[in-house]
């Protein structure tokens, strides 16, 4: 005969080795017995990975977006962040007494981590609008958003066209489609040396001369240093470098940092959000990436495609001592020789961008 | 068993003895945990971890042992040894030993490096290439110069004697609470080339890494 606590004993044993639900692991129970399924492993957390946050601030006490980033760096160097500088206090568990409006750099490998604060731009809205010669006007179409958000029902981006047709510049109604989306760009900065021409007319006796020279400008690279930037904007916009005819008509201005989009952050709303609404707690934010690995940068300058050549004239004269007169005479020439330089493209100091 | 038959003791212990040799045991990068009612099953929260060419791990306060990695197909090495050790000769993966934390090379704002130095050959080919710790990448015994100012950060690194060149794969740093700290700067294999300018001397010869 079996007793009861037998039996019972018995049955506790098998249902403690029922398999039960854990983290990133689904049981499956079948007539020939259980399995365990894992689901994907977790992501690697990649350089420059955005994490948007809710967080009380100075400028808004009741919370607002931030985000904060990973470490990334860029030729070995993690870049600076400028925030509140109130805000960094209160992170370091110190009274905040910088004035407010104040920033401070921070580097993204401190702790505790820097974060940006969001700056959201309306993807759904028309673009700028501009006259035709026959006096018409054209607005430009919204910006759009990825596929994946229109199966949330995110409203239209507007149509453009002609003003005066119906509907132009507006988002066509559905009245499916009632959540806003907002986007914000976070962007990775290098100063670097930039140029800009300018054309001077000399007018000599019988003939007018023209004279392009080069200035180059440094204003960034003095003031921001060497180091990366890491900023968030509402709107990447690539620096435009001059064409050929600027430089040919010597107006050319060559930006003075390059930038790469490091990632954008979407903000999706609530549905039946009114198309004014401002971002708040109850949106959903997404990080889309465009970078995913630490960088490396150089200058055309560094890269060799330019490398200035300066004229030198080494000669035994005087047992040397006249060496820097010499080259107190070299100056103005070589200063010429790197405005024609500069001139015939040899001085873009553009960089380049790749990832290790 | 047959219907009508009497189960007994004997029986319902051999039994308990099944169950107890089906009881689910850890395996590999899971979890388990028993409760009366069940076993939870998980995968290991700090599982997976992407094992990744240069990938560092600080072992202790001593040195850190890095994931195999190459540069243009030359496997990087230890004091001659390959980062994935040599098997046959019984020697297992080594470690990049400085000594203890006091002894690191640090720039002053409390970071280094750990960095593959490149040896290069006449025609510039990769001959070898050894991991290093350092705190600079252009200086020839890898301290910081602090005459040197800060230079805008280049994006080739500047070649060393010997035809040597260094690319950093790693960060290390000193946390607020005096732990070392290991962040991998290169994810992949490397590749590398010479900038060569004809007459430019072969110190000052920038080399690139991607």
């Amino acid at each position: 005969m079996v007793k009861a606590e037998a039996w019972n004993a018995a049955e506790d044993r098998f249902r403690a080795g029922r398999f039960l639900r854990g983290w990133r692991a689904r049981p499956r129970r079948s007539a020939d017995g259980q399995a365990v399924d894992l689901a994907d492993p977790p992501e690697y957390p990649h350089p420059w990975q955005v994490v948007p946050q809710w967080s009380a601030t100075d400028a808004a006490p009741s919370g607002q977006w931030v985000a904060r980033v990973r470490p990334g760096a860029c030729n070995g160097y993690d870049p600076g962040v400028s925030m509140p500088a109130r805000d960094r206090e209160v992170q370091l568990g110190t009274k905040p007494e910088s004035p407010r409006g104040e920033s401070v750099d921070v580097r993204l490998w401190e702790s505790p981590s820097p974060w940006l604060v969001m700056a959201w731009r309306n993807p759904l809205v028309g673009g700028s609008a501009t006259a035709s010669p026959d006096g018409e006007v054209f607005v430009a179409p919204g910006e759009g958003y990825p596929a994946f958000f229109g199966r949330f029902g995110v409203r239209l981006p507007a149509s453009g066209g002609n003003i005066e047709d119906p509907g132009s510049g507006e988002s066509p109604e559905d009245p499916r489609r009632t959540r806003e989306l907002r986007a914000c760009d976070i962007v990775l900065s290098m100063a670097r040396q930039g140029t800009r021409e300018s054309i001077e007319v000399l007018d000599l006796a019988d003939s007018a001369t023209v004279r392009i020279s080069t200035v180059f400008t440094n204003d960034a690279l003095r003031a921001r240093g060497p180091l990366p930037e890491l900023r968030a904007v509402p709107r990447f916009v690539p620096a435009v470098e001059p064409d050929p005819f600027d430089r040919l008509y010597g107006t050319a201005v060559f930006p003075q940092t390059d930038d790469i989009h490091i990632a954008t952050v979407w903000a999706l709303s609530p549905p039946r959000t009114a198309p004014s609404a401002a971002v708040d707690a109850g949106w959903r934010l997404y990080a889309q990436h465009h970078v995913h690995w630490n960088l490396k940068y150089a200058t055309a300058y560094d890269s060799g495609l330019v490398e200035p050549d300066p004229i030198t004239l080494v000669v035994p004269l005087a047992g040397g001592i006249a060496q820097p007169i010499i080259n107190a005479i070299l100056s103005p020439t070589n200063d010429s020789l790197q405005r024609v330089r500069a001139y015939l493209e040899t001085s873009t100091y553009r960089g380049r961008y790749w990832s290790v | 068993m047959i219907p009508g038959e009497e189960i007994s003791a004997a029986r319902i212990q051999a039994l308990l003895d099944e169950s107890r040799r089906s009881r689910t045991l850890r395996g590999h990068m899971t979890a388990t945990r028993q409760l009366p009612h069940g076993v939870i099953v998980s995968a290991e929260r700090a599982g997976f971890p992407w094992l990744h060419p240069w990938r560092p791990v600080v072992v202790g306060a001593r040195g850190a042992s890095i994931r195999p990695g190459s540069v243009n197909g030359v496997e990087a090495t230890i004091r001659g040894v390959p980062l994935r050790g040599r098997i046959e000769a019984g020697q297992v993966p080594p470690v990049l030993q400085w000594g203890d934390a006091s002894k690191l090379k640090m720039r002053p704002d409390g970071r280094g490096f750990i960095a593959v130095e490149v040896a290069c050959a006449e025609d510039w080919t990769v001959l070898t290439a050894e991991m290093v710790q350092v705190a600079a990448l252009d200086t020839e015994d890898g301290t910081y110069d602090e005459s040197a100012e800060l230079e805008p950060a280049p994006g080739g690194v500047r070649g060393i004697s010997g035809r040597r060149a260094r690319e950093a794969v790693a960060i290390i740093r000193l946390t607020s609470r005096g732990k070392i700290e290991a962040l991998p700067l290169a994810h992949f294999d490397l590749k590398h080339r010479v900038r060569l300018e004809p007459g430019e001397p072969e110190s000052k010869r920038k080399h690139f890494f991607w």
